[in-house]
């Protein structure tokens, strides 16, 4: 089954072919606190503990489900405290072979699957829709989706990266029907072929972005709105979980693409989850002033450590603000500042999720209308799913944290 | 597809804004200005100050930023009023059309009707033994650049554009009437259809609705052709258009709202 996505674009960031996957060590990777969304966090480690792989960092004081473990055996470095009893980051000065060891359940069912799921900390990696927040455990999606394609710009091929790991992949996926009592889709792109276990409808996508979105497979494969719920995962944590399952560790690796139009040649570079995006980057960048980012260039965070389910790496070149502006520059400046307002364009429906009305859709998030935008699909989305839109208008973010406040609005009148 | 690197340059903040309204303007003002003299620079710049004038005086009251709207409206006036009209009218029509069209709404994006169009149907209106109806003679190459220009960009959809033409010929040819079967070969209608009805603020937004909102804009013109001269016609045409286009769109929403509570539960 072939998908096609009409409409879409890929705007250009730098280079996209991608060479021989590389391996780099870093020293230190962070956990950061915006990586669980919500995350009402309780430490379980202080400045200075030595952690195995798999060791418990972080519960949430509400939701047991929770729990962050450490990607990777070393040092608790660092812990930097957020706004409102949170964590910015903890840092893990990494070192040492030490691995914390899982006992898969056997047979393996949904509890035994579940409390695994939790114990070595990939549950967060769950998401649900309507919402995108991280499901319950006693709740039951209707379908579940595995997401292994990514249309996202300059995003690395997942089957090329699932490839060299297909055993644990299957694992993975096989493993993940018992969460749902519906179907398990496995979403990839067209023409790639991927393992798939028996049990797991495979559907293929093609098309420019968003049709890599899983917004988008949900939309054509099983909608949901006011009723129903899904949960979707993505491909490098159904390797994770495969991994865990056949050697009883957590996998301490992360394969994630860096490219842009910072760096002259992308490269695919093996590592730790979380790792410190300095280290590795460093040696290959320009002279010029770059901006590195976790993620994708117009969904990613600017900041210094690889946030959890990011498989990319943005760098982008960054011009730094003139110290003396010129006639034209002020001039340009002053053309392109604007007034704030959205001014339809013939990219908005190229740009919008499928099924959604582009600019009826912006207006009513940007007004805070919430039934409109309830009406017009606000439940089928999330922010991922606004980052093409934020892009085409040059407003970065700013149209996902509006749709942010708006399903909060709805989830708290459910 | 569109090329990526296509899509970052058609994305380019100056190119979103009114810079390609007033390049798309450029041929017919030098053809203006070539063949009737230099009257049209004059009422350019009147309505450009009076725009000018109000911008910044809202600009400061509400702390709010402006574009180059105001020009693009001033330019557009001045192209389609005679050569002979008085400063004191330019000054009234273009204080109507900034404020009441654009500036008390909020400014460019919030408004529902193009200044433009405001500010011509006030002069058509207020003086109607002044000419204004009457429109001006503009040979269609001309509007080549602005089709290429506003198309091209994005800024002027062209879902708008086949409804409107298939309309007014269609409608043409179905009652017989000559000057409706020839109204798409006058440069004047490109100008209106292009820079007035596609205006992507005024006009409606979503796909759909562009479709209906350019069939509206083509039966109102062929109504209103039959009552009056071309540029009356043309203006009244996508005033109404224009006012019922939120209309059409929330027919869409409706639609689109519906079929989504059907499939979605």
């Amino acid at each position: 089954m072939t998908i096609r996505i009409s409409g879409g674009l890929t705007p250009w960031f730098g280079p996209a072919a991608y060479g021989q996957q590389t391996r780099i060590a870093v020293s230190s990777c962070g956990m950061l606190g915006a990586d669980v969304p919500r995350l009402r966090p309780a430490l379980h480690v202080t400045e200075g503990s030595s952690v195995a792989a798999g060791d418990l960092l972080i519960t949430d004081r509400k939701r047991p489900e929770i729990r962050i473990v450490a990607p990777v055996g070393g040092v608790v470095s660092d812990i930097v405290r957020g706004a409102r009893r949170g964590v910015d980051r903890l840092i893990l000065a990494t070192g040492g072979d030490a691995e914390r060891r899982f006992a898969s359940p056997d047979p393996l069912d949904r509890p035994g699957l579940v409390a695994l799921m939790i114990e070595a900390g990939i549950w967060p990696c769950l998401r649900t829709r309507p919402f995108e927040a991280v499901p319950r455990p006693d709740q039951n999606p209707d379908a579940l989706f595995i997401t292994a394609i990514d249309t996202r710009p300059l995003a690395p091929d997942p089957a090329a990266i699932i490839a060299p790991r297909a055993e644990w992949f299957d694992r993975g996926a096989s493993a993940l029907q018992h969460l749902s009592a519906g179907r398990t889709y496995l979403c990839h792109a067209a023409g790639a072929s991927l393992p798939t276990p028996e049990g797991v409808t495979a559907a293929a996508f093609s098309g420019a972005h968003p049709a890599g979105l899983v917004g988008t497979h949900i939309h054509r494969l099983h909608p949901v709105g006011a009723g129903g719920q899904v949960w979707h995962i993505g491909y490098q944590d159904v390797i994770a979980l495969g991994h865990l399952l056949a050697k009883g560790t957590i996998w301490t690796r992360r394969i994630v693409g860096v490219a842009g139009d910072g760096i002259d040649q992308p490269m695919l570079v093996e590592t730790v989850p979380g790792a410190d995006l300095h280290e590795l980057t460093r040696g290959r960048l320009p002279a010029t002033p770059v901006r590195l980012m976790s993620g994708s260039p117009i969904d990613g965070r600017i900041g210094r450590h690889l946030a959890r389910g990011d498989v990319q790496v943005s760098v982008l070149r960054h011009a730094p603000a003139p110290e003396r502006r010129g006639l034209a520059t002020r001039a340009a400046d002053w053309l392109m500042r604007g007034n704030g307002a959205i001014v339809p364009h013939a990219l908005h429906e190229r740009a919008a999720p499928p099924g959604v009305l582009a600019v009826p859709f912006l207006r009513a998030i940007s007004v805070g209308d919430v039934e409109t935008a309830r009406r017009l699909g606000a439940l089928e989305l999330a922010e991922h799913d606004l980052a093409l839109l934020g892009h085409v208008d040059g407003r970065g973010g700013e149209y996902g944290r509006m749709l942010r406040q708006v399903l909060d609005q709805l989830e708290a009148e459910r | 597809m569109i090329g990526s690197r296509l899509v970052q340059i058609l994305l380019h903040p100056l190119l979103r804004g009114q810079l390609a309204v007033l390049a798309a303007l450029l041929l017919p003002f030098l053809y203006r200005l070539a063949s009737e003299g230099t009257a049209i620079i004059g009422h350019c710049t009147v309505l450009g100050a009076v725009a000018l004038v109000w911008q910044v005086a809202f600009a400061r009251a509400r702390g709010q930023r402006f574009g180059l709207e105001g020009l693009a409206m001033a330019l557009l006036i001045a192209l389609l009023v005679p050569a002979a009209t008085p400063i004191w009218h330019l000054v009234l029509g273009g204080t109507f059309g900034i404020v009441i069209g654009l500036l008390v709404f909020g400014g460019h994006g919030r408004n529902i009707l193009h200044p433009g169009v405001v500010a011509l149907a006030f002069l058509m209106f207020s003086f109607p033994t002044e000419g204004y109806r009457a429109g001006i003679a503009l040979p269609l190459w001309t509007l080549a650049p602005a089709l290429l220009l506003l198309v091209g960009s994005g800024h002027a959809n062209w879902r708008i554009l086949p409804g409107a033409v298939g309309m007014v010929m269609g409608l043409g040819w179905l009652w017989n009437q000559e000057a409706l079967v020839a109204l798409p070969a006058d440069g004047l209608f490109w100008l209106v259809l292009l820079v007035l009805v596609a205006d992507p603020v005024a006009s409606a937004a979503t796909n759909w609705g562009r479709i209906g909102y350019g069939l509206l804009f083509g039966l109102l013109v062929a109504l209103f052709l039959g009552a009056g001269p071309a540029l009356g016609a043309l203006v009244f045409a996508t005033l109404m258009a224009a006012i019922f286009a939120p209309l059409i769109d929330q027919l869409v929403v409706a639609l689109n709202a519906a079929r989504r509570a059907r499939r979605h539960g």
